[in-house]
């Protein structure tokens, strides 16, 4: 099997095999879904100016709260916060779908007396939870990218795929 | 190209439909689209018409131009055996006629009626004479067997017009057998979306209230906004009224919601132990909500509620659901594609009925405002990002909440106090910059930089000895760090291993006035895998985390093949350089029990295994970095074996931290487990159990039984919280609902508590 | 009985034009959520 770092260019100076940067991120509706978004733009360009887009993410972002475990009374000592992410990532153009799968952030927080206390923590979480699942989404969209540069770097012959006879009307 | 009008078969030329020839059609799902007059067969669809077979994924027969289309993968199969495959086909006009007549074409919500005699008056009626009517699907392979329910009448009128629905001298059946007798009644058909009338009743026991009946009536004042009254009368406590007013306008939609009572008996509220919130003549509540859109990027709305007591809205279980605590909010807010802005103004209503003093009123803030900023600067700054951060607080509080450790309701020195009384006022802006470059061999450095400033300006008359609770204070933090990450693949047929080592040094001052000042909005500190890698590990303003300090840890993602992904990140802190702000004994002891306290911080691990086939576990733990105990750990699971789908989730906490209050310092060993059995295809057996393993005993369970199928949905639901689990006063209930599909549905739940009364 | 459906737009009202005319070209508004009025305030430099 090969060993190899994800974002090693396969020929130097060359821009790596993974070139996030490509990929533009499709609009989101909420603050964490921003949240999301902001912490991706800036995985994939790291703050530069991005070159002319040719991969498109779009991202459906949900978070929930759920609480952990009961207290005597009635209160729950900590609750965990998750955002889960479904996204698509398509080659603009052909509209091909190179990766289409969900990944989720959680993170948790431990609940006070104090309610203001609790508004803040939980806002917290959800900026942990929403850096977590966007280091995650990096890290699957540069290796199914890197797995797209082999691809076209050396492809493999392929036979043409035999097409049902012309006669056949497509469509109206 | 064939000639447009055979079926476009070049090698059967002399196609010619048998007259009569019956065609099977099979799909998931069968879709009538009435504006576009179309009926389309969805999902594995196949088509047996007079020795043809036909697959696709989705066949639309259009009425109004007669057209027919396989779209999706289509395969015929003609008489010869000749194969054809093709994205899309247009089946012509001698196909398509064999798809209508072989349909059997119910009504658009696949309602069905039968009777021995129609009578069709001008169009206008439809008379059913001896007539059955029902929402359930006829059984496939026994149509005569009868339907879970249906509805017979010596005359059914159904009027086009009105698009309603009469029964005179009508019985409903449940399974054949006669259940309820109607003389006569009438239901909207399925497509009236609003119209006045009684909706369905309710009815139920609870202990202290008595047997109760609740008969709402809608009325529809105008399509935009409309009155729904729901008046309940309870054998011991009398007469509750409640009323729904909404009103939808242009940009905007706002609702206010009213219920109030004239207990006869209030004393049945009274209870040992507990703040007998209900034991007052009047009782009542008031809730507002509303949310208008301002423009493309702002909104602004409210949601508040006033109620005369504590226990008012579980005890009639109207207006508000939570019974710990009702939050009233009022807010602005705006969102651009980067950017964010929100200012908002909260009130606590605490309605926890027991008598201790931290569930005092008094001891929460009422906030106004609390604003925050999101910026980021869309030109790059010397070839990185620069975000701006700005957030101001104004809260004020009648009383200090103070954990009373001694138990006697004094507040003695060296307890932790979560607020003080009195007004505080805090501004704080933070300039963050950050960069990111590949390094050599796919090395990822992320240089970064921030400065923050906070003002405070505080006015809490406790004057407590060694804390700056009184006066005007500043701090600033400036901070300088650089991230080094190396994410290395291997990959080797279907499966891959990818580990990416992380490292980040962050140099900075000591935290200025370091457990000098109140904490707020800091008090949450959870120590994990998500805040491993945060710059600075507090949860809000209030505390900053000074002195140099580094992370190190590493992050793992493996794809065993179609078996599961397994990922998780594991790591530690170390506090290399000045003041470990999480050393430091803050109002809050915020850090104290986080495991950051000392130098060398606890290990952190997370672990998630997503088989992707309905097994989903994700754990997290902290452990003691000398002797690997575990001092805190999470554990949610998810599971589909078979027809039982199940989900835990268990919590395990050394030592709960201060801010807990009355819990501080206590363990906490909890699991709750919930599993749901479908044993038929409609009937469904759901349990759920909540174990405390530190007390040894079970903090509640319940159990149910539920049928659906596609006309009739049933549940019997019993439920039970352990009596010293719970401060409510109803401790037991069961619920049973039954939901007719398109004419209505009822509950009745009782509640009864073990308790004294 | 009744049916407790959901809110209308206000008849008579911008939203309600606004749906009348996409009527006559044929496509349909989505009616369900209010409308987002589109018109430039002080406060947008905050974002």
């Amino acid at each position: 099997c090969t060993v190899r770092p994800v974002y090693m260019a396969t020929t130097p100076g060359q821009a790596p095999a993974a070139d996030l940067s490509a990929i533009s991120v499709g609009d989101v509706g909420d603050r964490v879904a921003q949240q999301v978004r902001n912490n991706l733009v800036f995985a994939f360009n790291g703050g530069k100016q991005a070159p002319p887009a040719r991969y498109d993410l779009s991202i459906n972002v949900s978070t929930s709260e759920v609480r952990l475990g009961f207290e005597k009374d009635e209160t729950a000592p900590a609750y965990q916060v998750t955002v889960a992410v479904k996204f698509q990532l398509t080659e603009r153009g052909s509209g091909r779908v190179i990766l289409r799968s969900s990944s989720s952030g959680i993170a948790s927080y431990d609940r006070s007396n104090q309610n203001f206390a609790n508004v803040r923590a939980r806002i917290d979480a959800e900026n942990r939870a929403a850096q977590a699942v966007a280091d995650q989404m990096q890290l699957r969209l540069a290796i199914a990218l890197a797995k797209e540069a082999k691809v076209t770097v050396a492809p493999v012959y392929a036979p043409p795929k035999v097409d049902a006879p012309a006669i056949i009307g497509s469509g109206i | 190209q064939t000639n447009p009008g055979s079926l476009g078969f070049g090698t059967d030329e002399n196609f010619k439909p048998t007259p009569g020839a019956q065609m099977l059609l099979e799909s998931d799902q069968l879709i009538y689209d009435y504006d576009k007059s179309t009926v389309a067969a969805v999902g594995g669809v196949k088509i047996y018409y007079d020795g043809y077979t036909l697959e696709a994924k989705k066949v639309t027969y259009d009425q109004k131009n007669k057209t027919m289309v396989a779209e999706g993968g289509v395969k015929i199969v003609d008489r010869t055996g000749a194969i054809i495959n093709a994205e899309t086909i247009d089946i012509t006009q001698d196909f398509a006629n064999g798809f209508v007549t072989a349909l059997k074409l119910d009504t658009p919500s696949q309602t069905h009626f039968a009777a021995e005699k129609a009578l069709r008056k001008d169009g206008t009626t439809t008379t059913f004479y001896r007539g059955v009517y029902t929402a359930c699907e006829p059984c496939r392979e026994k149509p005569e067997k009868a339907p879970v329910w249906q509805v017979r009448a010596a005359r059914i009128i159904v009027d086009h017009n009105e698009h309603m629905i009469y029964f005179r001298s009508a019985r409903l059946e449940f399974l054949g057998i006669p259940v309820a007798y109607f003389p006569a009644f009438s239901s909207p058909d399925p497509t009236v979306k609003r119209k006045s009338g009684f909706l369905f009743p309710s009815a139920g026991y609870k202990s202290a209230l008595g047997a109760f009946a609740k008969v709402p009536y809608f009325w529809a004042l105008a399509p935009n906004y409309d009155l729904t009254f729901s008046p309940a009368v309870y054998t011991k406590q009398g007469l509750l009224l409640d009323a729904e007013w909404r009103h939808r306008l242009d940009t905007g939609i706002y609702t206010l919601h009213m219920a109030g009572i004239r207990q006869a008996d209030p004393e049945a509220f009274v209870e040992e132990g507990t703040r007998n919130s209900g034991d007052q003549e009047y009782r009542g509540g008031l809730r507002t909500t509303g949310q208008f859109f301002l423009n493309r990027l702002w909104t602004f709305g409210w949601d508040a509620t006033l109620l005369s007591d504590r226990t008012f809205t579980r005890d009639y279980n109207v207006l508000y659901e939570s019974t710990d605590v009702a939050v009233s909010q009022v807010h602005l807010t705006g969102l651009s594609q980067t950017n964010y802005f929100d200012m908002r103004g909260y009130y606590f209503r605490v309605l926890t009925n027991d008598q201790g003093a931290e569930y005092n009123q008094a001891r929460q803030p009422f906030v106004a405002p609390v604003a925050d900023q999101n910026y980021l600067f869309d030109k790059d700054v010397l070839g990185g990002q620069l975000t701006m951060r700005n957030n101001v607080v104004s809260l004020t509080r009648d009383q200090t909440d103070c954990v009373d450790s001694g138990g006697d309701g004094i507040c003695r020195p060296g307890d932790a106090i979560l607020g003080l009384k009195g007004n505080f006022n805090r501004a704080s802006t933070d300039w963050t910059w950050q960069s990111q470059t590949i390094g050599p061999a796919g090395m990822v450095l992320k240089p970064f930089a921030y400065l923050r400033a906070d003002a405070f300006y505080l006015s809490q008359d406790e004057q407590l000895l060694g804390i700056d609770d009184n006066g005007q204070y500043y701090r600033a933090m400036p901070a300088m760090g650089l991230e080094w990450r190396w994410p290395i693949l291997a990959a080797g047929g279907a499966s891959s291993m990818l580990i990416e080592p992380i490292a980040q040094m962050i140099v900075r001052p000591d935290e200025p006035l370091a457990g000098r000042l109140p904490n707020e909005d800091a008090q949450s500190l959870v120590f994990d895998d998500s805040s491993l890698f945060d710059w600075d590990k507090f949860s809000g303003y209030d505390r900053i985390e000074g002195g140099t300090r580094a992370n190190l840890g590493f992050r793992y993602a493996a794809e065993l093949g179609a078996l599961a992904t397994v990922s998780g990140v594991v790591g530690q802190s170390y506090q290399i350089a000045g003041l470990n702000s999480f050393a430091v004994e803050d109002l809050t002891e915020t850090g104290t029990v986080s495991g950051l306290e000392d130098d060398v911080s606890d290990y952190v691990g997370s672990m998630t295994v997503d088989s992707g086939r309905g097994y989903f576990v994700s754990a997290r733990g902290r452990f003691d970095s000398a002797t690997f105990d575990v001092n805190q750990a999470q554990v949610t699971a998810t599971g589909k074996m078979g027809d039982v789908t199940a989900s835990a989730s268990y919590l395990y906490l050394r030592e709960q931290p201060a801010i807990a209050s009355t819990n501080s310092g206590t363990p906490t060993d909890t699991i709750s487990g919930r599993a749901s059995w479908q044993f038929t295809e409609t009937w469904r057996l759901f349990g759920s159990i909540a174990w405390d393993f530190a007390e040894k005993q079970m903090a509640g369970n319940s159990i149910g039984l539920a049928y659906d199928d596609e006309c009739t949905t049933f549940s019997i639901a019993y439920s039970e919280i352990t009596q010293d689990y719970t401060d409510l006063q109803t401790s037991k209930s069961l619920i049973v609902s039954l939901q007719l599909r398109t004419l209505g549905g009822t509950q009745f739940q009782s509640n009864f508590s073990d308790g004294n009364n | 009985c009744g049916v407790k459906g959901a809110l209308e737009p206000p008849p008579g009202g911008a939203q309600a034009k606004q749906a009348e005319e996409a009527q006559k070209t044929g496509q349909k508004l989505d009616t369900t959520a209010p409308m987002v009025p589109d018109r430039k305030l002080w406060i947008d430099h905050l974002i």
